[in-house]
């Protein structure tokens, strides 16, 4: 669905962000994307979305190149900025404006996901607030039904309550052959409904594999006690330390906490090595 | 569903129809309101200008085209715009057709529209001063109006095209800046070369400067003199490399 090969891109001549970017993925399902700040999260998903030109390399979404906005092609990937600012018009208006362009846009879906979002939008869409804009723009993304969904930080600007409707929203209305990408810090809110998980770093994929192998490759444990050498990685928590242990045979599979492995990686990158292959040991 | 390019453009010239028609008309009516007011004061002095509803007619038009130009693309002010329209399935050139549509199509067509309804209104003001009658409109003056319609938006509206897609903002100054350098380096070149000049300096005036005011004055004495090559070379060289520039830029448009 997804390929980028060889991908380089640079805003500035002299400062590259992508230097031979190298990202494959072939299904449906909820992938996130992660990286520090300036890794290029939100570039790459404008280069996903054709808003954006690659230097040099192939870009390819559902198949074609997002550079030449085939109207078939836009029809079939949406991005949601992070950013939202939306239009002093009213809800029927807008949507009125924009839902034609999207064949499989589905009316009855939008104000289902607008219900669950415990929605009332009256007046003009721009008097809404920020959290409020974005579950309308949510809502449209979903109802539009794409093939390709890009979410740049979708929980960004949303109360506790919304960002649990939110996952809740995903796993009720997500057709299954929609593939959703989305980029954000907030793994730990989010990270659970990924169903595989991107990182770049410096301009280059760092891995990308399954949240199946993830879990099934490393172990979260708390411990009240300094953890010994066999821990990869660990971090003091109130009443101990939350401790990221290499999966052996036989351990009990536990559900990977993203932002602790990322920090992982980032300090000891060798432990990589363990996401090389597919194999899973449980 | 808009199923083909027909629908689709008409469908787009709607939603922008939505957006703009408040400037589009309310541009046009505050001028009538000057041109109202402006007639008083001749009135009263009993001596209109042959050609003041000319005069008014170019004034009017070109600031009624001059605001849709500057708001030919206003998404480009603010990211989030720039990626709705960027993204919306349609063509890149459904879409640019949908957007210059308002100079110049919509622009001249409403502008002349109003003008002429108006006509009775300000014969009318005219008439309320003093019980001065003024010069109606004769053909002749209704051929040089629709004459200036075209004008327009054709022969000078064309070169501030190139530039609503590359600058995000006064987008009509830069282009207006860019033209003036252009200007300014034909007449440059023409003295440089020693090309033939339509207008010598005035003798008193030998300086180097005198010399570069000749030159560039004799760009637009060409214009006039020549007035048939002029429209040749816009007609078949600039107005279609502005538009067809305009239009590359909108399709290789990125955030």
């Amino acid at each position: 669905m997804i390929q980028l090969q060889n991908l380089h891109f640079r805003y500035h001549p002299k400062r590259p962000l992508f230097e031979g970017l190298q990202v494959q993925i072939d299904k449906p399902g909820i992938v996130g994307l992660l990286g520090s700040n300036g890794a290029g999260k939100t570039t790459l998903l404008h280069l996903l979305a054709g808003l954006r030109f690659p230097w040099a390399g192939s870009c390819t979404v559902l198949g074609s190149e997002p550079r030449k906005r085939q109207l078939s092609w836009q029809q079939q990937v949406l991005f949601v900025p992070e950013t939202i600012e939306m239009p002093p018009r009213s809800l029927q208006r807008w949507l009125s404006e924009l839902a034609p362009f999207y064949p499989r846009f589905d009316q009855r879906l939008f104000e289902a996901i607008v219900k669950e979002f415990e929605l009332e939008v009256s007046g003009k869409l721009s008097e809404l607030s920020f959290g409020q804009q974005k579950k309308v723009m949510l809502a449209f993304a979903l109802a539009t039904q794409v093939k390709v969904l890009l979410l740049d930080e979708p929980s960004n600007g949303l109360d506790i309550f919304s960002k649990s409707q939110l996952r809740r929203i995903w796993t009720r209305h997500l057709p299954e052959d929609t593939l959703v990408v989305i980029s954000t810090h907030q793994v730990r809110e989010l990270g659970a409904q990924f169903d595989q998980v991107v990182v770049i770093d410096q301009g280059k994929l760092l891995f990308h594999q399954s949240t199946e192998v993830l879990n099934a490759r490393f172990c979260i444990q708390r411990s009240t006690e300094e953890p010994g050498k066999d821990a990869v990685y660990y971090e003091p928590i109130p009443g101990g330390y939350l401790v990221l242990y290499i999966a052996e045979p036989g351990d009990p599979e536990t559900e990977i906490d993203l932002e602790l492995l990322m920090k992982a990686i980032v300090e000891k990158p060798e432990i990589l090595v363990h996401l090389q292959n597919e194999k899973v040991y449980v | 569903m808009y199923s083909n390019s027909f629908s689709r453009l008409a469908y787009l010239i709607k939603i922008e129809w939505g957006k703009k028609w408040k400037s589009l008309i309310g541009s046009a009516l505050i001028y009538m309101m000057v041109i109202i007011v402006a007639i008083m004061n001749p009135a009263q002095k009993l001596s209109i200008a042959i050609d003041f509803f000319v005069i008014h007619f170019v004034i009017g038009l070109t600031l009624v085209f001059a605001t849709q130009l500057f708001l030919l693309f206003p998404e480009w002010s603010a990211p989030f715009k720039t990626i709705q329209l960027l993204q919306l399935p349609a063509k890149p050139v459904e879409k640019y057709l949908a957007k210059l549509c308002f100079p110049f199509l919509f622009a001249p067509v409403v502008f002349t529209l109003i003008f002429l309804v108006f006509r009775p209104v300000f014969l009318q003001a005219a008439l309320a001063v003093k019980g001065f009658m003024t010069y109606p409109l004769y053909q002749e003056d209704i051929n040089a109006l629709l004459q200036v319609a075209l004008i327009v938006p054709l022969f000078v509206g064309v070169l501030f095209v190139p530039g609503a897609l590359i600058f995000k903002k006064v987008h009509l100054l830069f282009s207006f800046l860019f033209c003036l350098l252009l200007f300014v380096l034909a007449g440059l070149t023409a003295q440089a070369f020693q090309l033939p000049a339509y207008l010598t300096a005035s003798p008193s005036d030998q300086s180097i400067f005198g010399a570069m005011e000749a030159q560039l004055f004799s760009v637009v004495y060409f214009f006039q003199f020549k007035r048939i090559y002029a429209t040749l070379l816009w007609c078949s060289g600039i107005i279609p490399i502005m538009l067809c520039s305009g239009y590359f830029l909108f399709k290789q448009r990125e955030i």
